[in-house]
């Protein structure tokens, strides 16, 4: 095509290649300089002269959250959280969105559930409700505490209702007509399109549990169920609490680590299941969100 | 129609269901924890909560809930302590347990939670208790920092007993210079403010870059306040017997009226206003600037790093902050106790936590020689001192002595004045880093070991006695915390201003004005109401 090698069009190209490189760049350098601050002497961290290379390598700062004790511990209950929590989010999501999805005729009152719902997501009842609430529903040290409360997302849910009602009416009409039920529906029809909603929503749900670390902290009594960014908080807490006290034994550690160095081998250590996961679910992204309107 | 009747009847019973399931969990009740206070084989079992101290090494097999002074506390006293939760965020869950009324035996709090409790009426009088079974030790701690225990009671009665602290002696405050440099130029010690001032214009020629480390907050820069005779951040009495906010007063007007000079004469970082803590530091730590305000932990951030880095020359070591006219200035001492031990009120057995307390303090200040090297090594070593929460109340002298003992040892080589583990620590870490220059060593060799070491400096206040003590010593009036942080950003921010030249000298009474009407005033009155003015 001529168009394509117009000098116009082969600018636009080069700057537009440029302005992506360059956003890319923005996303992906802070990210190289923590992994370089994680693996640098505090010394060098402090003086400001780490960018993307770490200087005076070490391990220290991952040794001092690896051997902290309860690491692998944490780690195993961040991912039961995780896997459990999501699994959780992902039924009562389908199994809210899918009656909702259905117009005002078919379900009585439609508006006025969807306006619970709502209100839930705008307003919560403050931490000392929600912690009397998980106190009496005996669910303290239990790892339920950390996915009942937030069982059903419900931004989650209207994204998938309207994805739901984004899909032709017509399959489903002719599944009823071959004699399938409402459950049937759903199982054998719908849940096969809804896949990249799902992995959408359910990504949301993976980063959302990995990520909390605040109601493990108050849920929990015993540190030994702490989830590993609980766990993670906690170790960083501590080590800030061992520099500014006068007298400790941690003068080998002390000169090796510092706290900024911690704070970025503990983000790390965080963010890499998450970047496992990511590819897998990256192909279903293209047909992804659609939010009151529609994607191609 | 009727189908639409039926959802909305169905909806107002779903609000009705959640509201009452709201108003149910707000009823606060009796906690679920239901063990007896004491059982068949006369044990008594005392509740309790904590935050984790991770410094410590425990033997294998111990933790925080399970450890020495736990096993202590059951063999030495029959006493069960239980731990029902460990935490970090210890005011958050506190807070969740108080207004949940789910508290455990003994605990402790911070003034307002003390507060809180108090108005509340629910923890209870300690006073009897306190008076019958504290040991001498136990209330000669009280008597060496009576204002502490003054704030620990309401109408007389004492509700918290204060945990106090480390030692006034932490608190006095230096100007820090780089020794290399100052050697190198045949520099002598500050004796005046005019003093500091050449130091720096004399290290900006040979070295370049600026020559005092500041930060946004001002916080490292107000310490030099007191050259001027001005107490920033001090509650304190005026001529009349008022009390003041430090400040505000015109003194400060001095201080900041010679800071816009240096301002002015690049002595002060050109980019402190946009510098944090850890800028300012990493300034340091690259060998920028040779000066520093600061505390007395230098040596421990950014000490460490900056020895690291620039090798053991480029030391800083402290001195006096000198006033104007050539004298030592005046140090400003804040309240120093945070802590309070209280116990829920109907609880049955106070006085076998004073015995434990008591316990403590025995340990830890008559041990040595009484009890054998093993035990008090596993009660003491590795940070295991400091695991037991609300069960010790500190020595307010422990720092003191400790710093007449390590100081002693070093000079005559004699150590058997080093009667506690933290005494042993300083001491060995301050020969390590004379004879290695290890230099994850070099806080406690500048804060006691140094030729010229903090504490031998604020050893020398304290003596003689050259300092003023904040009027607000204890509880702050609750309508002085809920101003929050807004009365100090207007200060912070009008200061900033001043120094860097963008308003003159006379914006301060515009200050001074937008402060007063902003909530000072409030804060004034209620201050001077709170102690009686």
């Amino acid at each position: 095509m001529i168009y394509d090698k117009s000098l116009s069009r082969r600018v636009f190209l080069i700057l537009n290649y440029f302005i992506l490189l360059l956003i890319s760049l923005l996303c992906i350098l802070p990210f190289i300089n923590l992994l370089a601050v994680s693996f640098s002497s505090s010394a060098a961290v402090s003086a400001g002269s780490v960018t993307f290379w770490p200087v005076e390598f070490t391990t220290k700062a991952y040794e001092f959250a690896l051997t902290g004790g309860s690491f692998f511990s944490s780690l195993w209950v961040a991912i039961q959280r995780t896997v459990i929590g999501t699994l959780v989010n992902l039924v009562l999501i389908v199994l809210t969105a899918y009656p909702l999805s259905k117009s005002k005729q078919k379900l009585m009152g439609r508006n006025i559930y969807m306006g619970f719902f709502i209100v839930t997501m705008l307003f919560s009842g403050g931490l000392i409700p929600t912690y009397l609430v998980v106190v009496k529903m005996g669910l303290i040290d239990s790892i339920w505490s950390l996915i009942l409360p937030g069982a059903l997302p419900v931004f989650s849910m209207i994204i998938l209702m309207n994805f739901i009602r984004g899909l032709p009416e017509e399959i489903e009409e002719s599944a009823i007509i071959d004699g399938a039920g409402p459950v049937q529906v759903l199982l054998r029809i719908l849940l096969p399109l809804l896949k990249p909603a799902l992995a959408t929503v359910g990504l949301f749900s993976i980063v959302a549990h990995w990520n909390s670390w605040f109601d493990g902290i108050i849920y929990m009594n015993n540190p030994a169920n702490y989830p590993l960014q609980s766990y993670l908080q906690t170790l960083l807490q501590s080590f800030e609490q061992i520099m500014l006290k006068s007298g400790s034994d941690y003068t080998q550690l002390l000169s090796m680590m510092n706290a900024r160095t911690g704070r970025a081998a503990q983000m790390f250590l965080g963010a890499i299941p998450i970047l496992l996961v990511y590819p897998f679910l990256q192909k279903y992204f293209t047909k992804g969100l659609v939010l009151g309107s529609v994607k191609g | 129609m009727n189908k639409k009747t039926k959802a909305l009847v169905l909806s107002v019973c779903m609000s009705t269901l959640l509201l009452a399931a709201c108003s149910n969990g707000s009823g606060a009740e009796k906690g679920s924890t239901t063990d007896p206070d004491s059982n068949e084989a006369g044990t008594t079992t005392i509740h309790t909560v904590t935050s984790e101290y991770s410094s410590a090494k425990y033997p294998k097999g111990d933790d925080i809930t399970n450890n020495v002074w736990i096993k202590r506390y059951k063999e030495k006293f029959n006493i069960d302590v239980k731990t029902d939760w460990v935490s970090d965020e210890y005011d958050t869950k506190l807070n969740l347990a108080i207004a949940s009324n789910d508290l455990p035996d003994v605990f402790r709090v911070n003034p307002s939670q003390l507060r809180q409790l108090i108005e509340a009426d629910m923890v209870m009088d300690l006073s009897e208790v306190f008076d019958q079974h504290a040991s001498d030790r136990l209330k000669g701690y009280m008597e060496a920092d009576a204002d502490s225990y003054e704030s620990g009671k309401k109408d007389g009665k004492l509700y918290g007993i204060p945990q106090m602290h480390w030692g006034l002696i932490e608190q006095p405050d230096f100007i820090w210079i780089r020794n290399d440099w100052k050697e190198e130029l045949g520099l002598q010690d500050p004796k005046s403010v005019e003093d500091i001032k050449n130091i720096a214009l004399k290290f900006m020629e040979k070295h370049g870059g600026y020559g005092i480390a500041v930060d946004q907050s001002l916080d490292y820069l107000n310490l030099l306040a007191i050259a001027w005779n001005a107490h920033p951040d001090m509650w304190m009495e005026d001529n009349s017997g008022q009390l003041v906010y430090g400040s505000v007063q015109p003194e400060m007007k001095n201080a900041l009226a010679e800071w816009s000079e240096w301002y002015k004469q690049g002595i002060i970082d050109p980019e402190f206003a946009i510098k944090d803590f850890n800028a300012m530091n990493a300034d340091i730590v690259a060998g920028k600037v040779g000066m520093q305000p600061y505390y007395q932990w230098w040596g421990y951030n950014p000490g460490v790093d900056t020895v690291s880095n620039l090798g053991k020359d480029a030391i800083f070591y402290p001195y006096i902050i000198p006033t104007v006219d050539g004298k030592e200035a005046k140090q400003s001492i804040f309240f120093a106790n945070n802590n309070y031990i209280v116990m829920k009120k109907g609880f049955k057995s106070p006085e076998q936590v004073i015995q434990i307390l008591n316990d403590y303090a025995y340990i830890v200040d008559e041990g040595n020689g009484k009890e054998s090297k093993e035990t008090l090594s596993a009660l003491l070593d590795n940070d295991i001192a400091h695991v037991v929460g609300a069960f010790r109340v500190l020595n307010p002298n422990s720092d003191y002595e400790q710093f007449e003992a390590v100081s002693a040892a070093l000079e005559s080589k004699d150590t058997s004045g080093l009667t506690t583990s933290g005494m042993w620590q300083k001491y060995n870490n301050s020969v390590e880093f004379m004879e290695n220059a290890t230099s994850g060593a070099v806080g406690d060799y500048l804060q006691q070991g140094a030729p010229k070491n903090a504490y031998s400096l604020a050893k020398k206040v304290l003596d003689s006695e050259n300092y003023t003590k904040t009027a607000l010593w204890g509880v702050t009036p609750e309508i002085l915390s809920s101003y929050g942080t807004t009365l100090d950003d207007i200060l912070t921010e009008g200061f900033t201003k001043i120094i860097m030249g963008s308003e003159s000298i006379d914006y301060f009474d515009v200050i001074v004005q937008n402060w007063r009407a902003a909530g000072g005033d409030d804060a004034t009155r209620a201050v001077n109401e709170a102690y009686g003015k």
